[in-house]
């Protein structure tokens, strides 16, 4: 898909329109149809018809069985968690065989297998990768996750509503009815006293949850080797996610994530509990001490652990890590990173252990380590429900505050490096584009410039298999959203020859810490690039919709079904993050904060400058399994590490920074939040005045 | 002095001839109705009870009025929500029956699986005039999901034809479908597991629910000795449990409680496996939180510190050997009444001597049990199996909360003035011979030879598994040709029964008179701790106490097991309420299980001895002329006083001495010679471990099938 840009053209623009143009043929179009079908369970399935009564269901034992699932021998992994070494190893071992079988045969198999365990975590998670990896269904386009898996999306009651909702008899649904009278189970996760829970909807935003499912699904732990700079992206992607939270924290008023792992504060008790209400997750008790035992998923103890994270910090701290023939191997962040993540990578795993994926393993079986109780694993378990728990982000602040000791072993950038001679920014500012839809909504008049809005309105989604038909229901959840906006600014190329720049955007809370104490807030929105002719001055306009970090509009179950599908061009990772999370949610009162540019020069920094981007290239890369990360700064550049001055002191704050150099830029910002644009406020006055109304009745009846 | 006995069949409820309309009327307020009219033009399914009430047209008027709504988490051992059900039902007991039974069939379709409306129509039916001696039905066959583990009522529904099993599989967790959730409670490297069969038996648990519905926690007045009850009931669960402990080469159950370890963690953890329940991880720390959340009451919390100092002024008062229950008056810890005091400050119910000072040990330590998992309620994390009276027994933890009931107890009797053997001696009678005799039935007889065991016929327990077959209703499923309103499924469990047996007992009234005499009879284990009787005093488990009167010379008397005074009468099932003509009987359903009245034992003998012990009636009895009927040992009689005067547990009640009045008896014999009134042999009880058991599910259900068809014809 990668054209030459025709420089002479300026024709960016065109390009990506062709872009947009390549469409899928239809024979391609039917397949992804035919795909669907080894998404949903179906109730007719001729090797069910009979029905199924009593024990457990083993593939093995059934006579009907699908040929294909009997011949590699598929059977479901309870508890499958891509945290797991053995799970993702068979996983990818099934794959790859069924990825060499007909297409047709391929998905009979998962049809099959998708009416043996409607919700299993491992069925989904094998099928994605089969499909993804198989040569003819690699173009196609996956229905997303919580349209299939509803049971790992949604809380067991949103579901049971759901369910009642389309005339399911409450008693069948629910086993017991006990729930069934608490409104409470609808509400936010935890009690209003739970001071983690004003995030849960942050935390709960399903496009977050497929963007890390999915980023788990491209990048994957072993058996396959890692990607073109796996190990710093991941450490990059997370770094990313924990800025996002705090800043969502900072509006709250609650404080920066604390780290929690080895050296960390893990040998006391974890204060927060979390409670997940997800149907396949146990809760967490308020302060649970991590016991020391043997943990049987993780194979592994909490003290083993602490040993590889000495050993890491060590190697940190000396600039090499040492390989398995003890070769010394240069500490860099990709090396770094695929030895914490433990893929394929890793630069001694015996040496460095599985730091990253046991600590989730042991956090999520604290409960019970020894699965002595039969108990189900918390939610940091599995990755498509891992980011719920609150633990999930102290958890990765001890992760990145590994990285952060590596990232102060390297030489700081100075600000003259960081310029780009030539270049001129100026007039940055941030343009409100309200639509209709939004004009409607609000009555007062907006600050058009330099000002963000952000709302939260209910959603529904149709999902599928929860049903003992191949209908779907209707769940319905709350997210965040913004107002669309546009950033605009003045970018002047003095120099005499062309230039390509690349505009990097970061947003950033208003503070006045010093700047490297908040090197680590910077949130990354957009990062750009723009052919410059030589002296020429553009007025640049970006919209939020473009950004390159996130991802394109899923198509949904029902467009892959009508066919509707070819409107987008997007990855079939579907990896990136959610449009509607791509502005912090601010304060009622309006939060204060920084947007930040720096140009720079894209022909030194590009991978292959030439090459169109689009899609969600900061945080996932590029799609194609073999294709390089397309930039070659280090990710997060220029926040990656310390910047200092010409005296070789840590930059002051980011006005000193701008002021030194001409190719940046930055503006003040207002985050305002404008509340719920919902129907529940309607229900609630509602409800309101029928009470009034009943108590003038009550009135009425005692006058007469 | 002629004894005058009750009817056999009748026990201890003299009821009316409650029609069989009435009681079929009722039996309906206790099922699920889809076809109630209140529901039908409900707009969408999901409903919520509070909304209901809103509405003028569809909700039931007595319901509307009394303002009742479902407790969620109703706990017997919270103070307040007693209170509340205390409130409706004595006013739901001043109106008509059948807006009471209406009433209940809107509740039960609106909720019918909560714990407490199946609470309030027990409280409610057991005491409105109208139904007072109606029999209700049993409670595990109405709550399934609070006495089945949810994977069996699961694989019930799913073994009906007819009812599409992906449609449950997609509605439950795919673990249900796990054969963990199908055994036994834990893991097999949990050794408390051992004896999960025994903590799960349904006998069991019912008895633990009809027992604190009959002896209720405020606001009601306490009944005669239920205080001291309250204590030997719990004490001989342990004593049984502590002896099923060592048969299966576990130790006797340790303490838990203030003062005895709750510091520390709770190496226990525990998955009950019911719907209702959350799962305790070993190891947990209740002293992780010190505040713990126990509803809407004044005060709502409760911390570890408080529980620690209603302990310690507890242990004082035993120790000074009087509570306070005001500025002025002492009430005395005798030997006549001390048990009953204490009992009821530490069950905290209304005859407490002083609840502000004293507290709620009991059943605060429910709660807090109950709550580990989320002790400020701010997860709504559901309770564990502690905080529901029909499940708690599940959980081990609640024996070793209840040994450290029993621990203060212990401390009050071991103050108590010595029994002196020369005070046990019944002049005049001697007991000559003692012994069990095994009376198997045809069927036994032909098993026996099957799993060819040698079978010894005197002195000598068998004891085996068996699977039995339940028929669960409100659980949404239908079976086949079952009632379409109120359907039904079977659920399996494997209990503990033994072979039947009796006791011959040969006594010799050397007294001029007739003498009414009541048999004391007790098990315990062969144990070789040495020092005195006194060590295995709490290892005595009651079997029976009857009365017969014995004419001058020898007497030789037969009692066979199923009608011993601890265990429960076979109940009627919901299917006998329905379709059975002429009385039933309406007990309030508290009793021992008779399944579980004899110790499982070893598959290589497991040694016991067996003691019976006479008394003088005339003395004892608080109705010198009617005897134990019914399950009265555990659970009294209903509407009169505990029919034995004597301590509870006598003659185990305290230290025995010998005649000099300080020296411990020290061993069984030297007790047996010392009072010729009683006598002791040695048992042995013995598991056959295989007994054939293993029929297959559709077979099982098949036969259990044609025996309702043969039974209904």
């Amino acid at each position: 898909m990668a054209t030459a840009v025709d420089a002479k053209k300026g024709g960016l623009k065109d390009n990506y329109n062709s872009c947009h143009q390549h469409k899928q043929s239809n024979a391609s179009k039917e397949l992804n149809k035919q795909i669907l079908r080894a998404f949903l369970h179906d109730p007719k399935h001729k090797s069910f018809d009979k029905g199924h009564k009593g024990e457990r269901f083993r593939c093995k034992d059934e006579k009907d069985v699908n040929e294909f699932v009997k011949e590699f021998e598929i059977d479901d992994i309870p508890h499958f968690s891509v945290f797991q070494e053995d799970h993702v190893g068979e996983a990818h071992e099934i794959a790859v065989q069924m990825s060499r079988q007909p297409i047709e045969q391929v998905i009979d198999a998962f049809a099959y297998l998708r009416t043996c365990y409607p919700s299993s975590p491992y069925i989904e998670h094998l099928s994605r990768v089969t499909f993804m990896e198989h040569p003819r269904t690699r173009e196609c386009l996956l229905p997303p996750p919580e349209q299939t898996m509803p049971y790992s999306y949604f809380r067991e009651n949103s579901m049971m509503w759901g369910l009642t909702k389309k005339g399911e008899d409450a008693m069948v649904v629910m086993g017991t009815n006990k729930k069934h009278h608490r409104k409470m189970n609808i509400l936010p996760t935890n009690a209003k006293f739970d001071k983690e829970r004003c995030l849960s909807w942050w935390r709960e935003d399903l496009g977050l949850l497929n963007h890390f499912y999915n980023w788990h699904l491209s990048y994957p732990y072993p058996p396959n080797p890692p990607r073109d700079r796996q190990g710093e992206l991941f450490a990059y992607m997370h770094q990313q996610m924990l800025a996002r939270y705090d800043f969502e924290r900072l509006s709250r008023g609650l404080p920066r994530v604390v780290p929690y792992g080895p050296g960390y504060g893990w040998n006391k008790p974890l204060k927060e509990g979390f409670n997940p209400k997800l149907k396949f997750s146990s809760a967490r008790p308020a302060n649970l001490s991590l016991g020391s035992e043997n943990y049987s998923f993780a194979k592994t103890s909490t003290e083993e652990l602490e040993k590889f994270k000495d050993r890491i910090q060590f190697a940190i701290a000396r600039g090499f890590l040492y390989d398995k023939n003890e070769v010394k191997v240069k500490m860099t962040m990709n090396n770094l990173g695929n030895t914490i993540l433990a893929n394929e990578g890793s630069i001694n795993k015996t040496l460095y252990g599985n730091v990253h994926n046991h600590g989730h393993l042991i956090i999520a079986n604290a409960n019970d380590p020894s699965g002595m109780y039969n108990m189900a694993p918390g939610p940091m378990h599995e990755d498509q429900t891992s980011p719920r728990d609150p633990v999930f982000y102290r958890w990765h602040k001890f992760i990145d505050q590994l990285f952060e000791e590596h990232r102060f072993t390297m030489d700081p950038h100075k600000a003259k490096d960081l310029q780009f001679s030539g270049v001129e920014l100026e007039n940055l500012n941030v343009k409100l584009e309200p639509e209709d839809y939004h004009k409607k909504k609000v009555d007062k008049p907006l600050d058009t410039k330099n000002h963000f809005y952000t709302y939260r309105e209910g959603k529904k989604y149709d999902v599928y298999n929860t049903n003992k038909d191949q209908e779907a229901i209707k769940v319905k959840t709350q997210s965040m959203d913004h107002i669309p906006y546009s950033f605009n600014m003045k970018a002047k190329n003095k120099n005499r020859g062309d230039v390509m720049v690349c505009f990097r955007v970061f947003l950033v809370p208003e503070t006045d810490e010093p700047l490297d104490d908040w090197r680590n807030m910077f949130v990354e929105l957009d990062k750009f690039v723009e052919s410059f002719k030589g002296g020429e001055t553009k007025e640049i306009n970006r919209s939020d919709k473009d950004s390159s970090v996130i991802a394109a509009r899923r198509a949904k179950f029902e467009d892959i079904k009508d066919g509707k599908s070819n409107s987008a061009t997007q990855n079939n990772c579907g990896c990136g993050w959610p449009l509607n999370l791509l502005i912090p949610r601010g304060t009622k009162q309006g939060m204060r904060g920084q947007i930040f540019v720096l140009a720079s020069d894209w022909m030194q920094d590009g991978e292959n400058p030439q090459e169109h981007l689009h899609g969600s290239w900061s945080y996932c890369g590029l799609k194609d399994r073999k294709s390089k990360y397309p930039d070659q700064r280090p990710m997060g550049y220029p926040f990656d590490r310390l910047i200092v001055d010409k005296k070789g002191k840590p930059m002051r704050d980011l006005e000193t920074l701008v002021d030194n150099m001409d190719n940046s830029c930055k503006t003040d910002v207002n985050i305002t939040f404008l509340g719920a644009w919902d129907d529940e406020n309607k229900k609630q006055k509602d409800d309101k005045k029928e009470k009034n109304d009943d108590k003038k009745e009550k009135k009425d009846e005692k006058k007469e | 002095m002629q004894l005058r006995m009750a009817p056999a069949a009748d026990g201890c409820c003299h009821h009316s001839q409650s029609s069989k309309e009435l009681r079929g009327k009722i039996l309906k307020a206790f099922l699920y109705d889809s076809k109630h009219k209140s529901f039908q033009d409900l707009k969408d399914g999901a409903f919520s009870i509070k909304d209901h009430l809103k509405d003028h047209k569809n909700v039931d008027a007595t319901v509307k009025e009394l303002k009742i709504a479902a407790k969620p988490d109703f706990s017997v051992f919270i103070e307040e929500d007693m209170r509340e059900i205390q409130r409706i039902s004595d006013q739901l007991q001043r109106k008509p029956i059948n807006n009471v039974i209406n009433a209940f069939r809107y509740l039960r379709t609106a909720c019918p699986n909560s714990t407490f409306v199946d609470h309030l129509a027990r409280v409610t039916f057991q005491n409105h005039p109208a139904s007072r001696n109606v029999p209700l039905p049993a409670p595990h066959q109405i709550m399934p999901f609070t006495f089945f583990k949810r994977g069996k009522v699961v694989a019930a529904q799913r073994s009906i034809p007819g009812v599409d099993n992906l449609v449950l599989e997609l509605t439950d967790p795919n673990k249900m479908l796990q054969d963990g959730d199908i055994l036994p409670t834990s893991a097999k490297f949990d050794k408390e597991r051992r004896i999960a069969w025994w903590r799960e038996d349904l006998g069991m648990l019912t008895h633990h629910y009809n027992w604190h519905i009959a002896y209720p926690y405020p606001p009601k007045q306490p009944r005669d000795r239920q205080g001291e009850l309250f204590g030997y009931m719990h004490e001989q669960m342990l004593a049984r449990y502590d002896f099923e402990r060592i048969a299966v080469g576990l130790n006797r159950v340790q303490p838990y409680g203030p003062g005895f370890g709750w510091d520390k963690p709770l190496v226990e953890g525990f998955n009950s496996q019911l719907a209702m329940c959350s799962v305790r991880g070993a190891n947990s720390n209740l002293s992780s939180s010190n505040t713990y959340y126990i509803g809407k009451g004044v005060p709502n919390t409760i911390s570890l510190d408080d529980m620690k100092r209603y302990k310690d002024r507890i242990s004082s008062a035993i120790a000074v050997g009087f509570l306070y229950k005001d500025a002025q008056n002492k009430v005395m810890l005798d030997l006549k009444d001390g048990m009953n005091h204490l009992g009821n400050t530490m069950q905290a119910n209304q005859g407490s001597v002083n609840k502000t000072l004293y507290g709620n040990l009991h059943n605060n330590g429910h709660v807090i049990l109950g709550r580990i998992n989320d002790p400020s309620g701010m997860y709504q994390i559901p309770p564990g199996p502690m905080n529901y009276d029909q499940a708690a027994p599940r959980d081990p933890v609640f024996f070793r909360w209840h040994k450290f009931i029993d621990n203060l107890f212990e401390e009050h009797r071991s103050n108590l003035p010595y029994q002196n053997v020369q005070d046990l001696v019944f002049d005049g009678i001697s007991i000559e011979s003692f012994s069990v005799k095994l009376e198997p039935s045809e069927d036994d007889k032909e098993k026996l030879e099957k799993s060819k065991v040698f079978s010894e016929t005197e002195n000598h327990f068998y004891t085996h598994m068996e699977n039995k077959w339940y028929k669960i209703y409100n659980s949404n499923a239908t079976e086949e040709g079952g009632d379409s309103d109120y359907s039904s499924a079977s659920v399996s469990q494997k209990a503990l029964n033994h072979i039947p047996f009796s006791y011959e007992i040969k006594v010799k009234n050397d007294n001029k008179h007739e003498q009414n005499i009541v048999f004391r009879i007790f098990l315990a284990p062969e144990i070789d701790e040495g020092g005195p009787l006194d060590h295995s005093r709490t290892m005595f488990v009651e079997l029976d106490k009857f009365v017969v009167s014995v004419k001058k010379g020898t007497k030789t008397i037969k009692r066979q097991d199923n009608q011993s005074s601890v265990i429960l009468n076979p109940q009627p099932t919901v299917e006998d309420i329905a379709t059975k003509d002429g009385p039933l009987r309406g007990d309030c359903m508290c009793g021992w299980p008779l399944n579980l009245l004899v110790p499982r034992g070893t598959a290589a003998g497991m040694r016991g001895n067996i003691y019976v012990m006479a008394s003088d009636w005339n003395k004892d009895g608080q109705d010198p002329y009617s005897g134990m009927e019914g399950s009265a040992s555990y659970c009294g009689k209903q509407g009169a006083k505990y029919p034995d005067k004597r301590p509870m547990g006598f003659p185990f009640d305290r230290l025995v001495v010998n005649r000099d009045g300080s020296s411990p008896v020290g061993t069984l014999g030297e007790f047996v010679e010392a009072v010729p009134n009683s006598f002791s042999e040695k048992v042995t009880i013995t598991f056959l471990d295989k007994w054939p058991i293993q029929e297959k599910r559709e077979d099982a259900k098949r036969a259990s099938r044609q025996r309702d068809r043969q039974k209904g014809e």
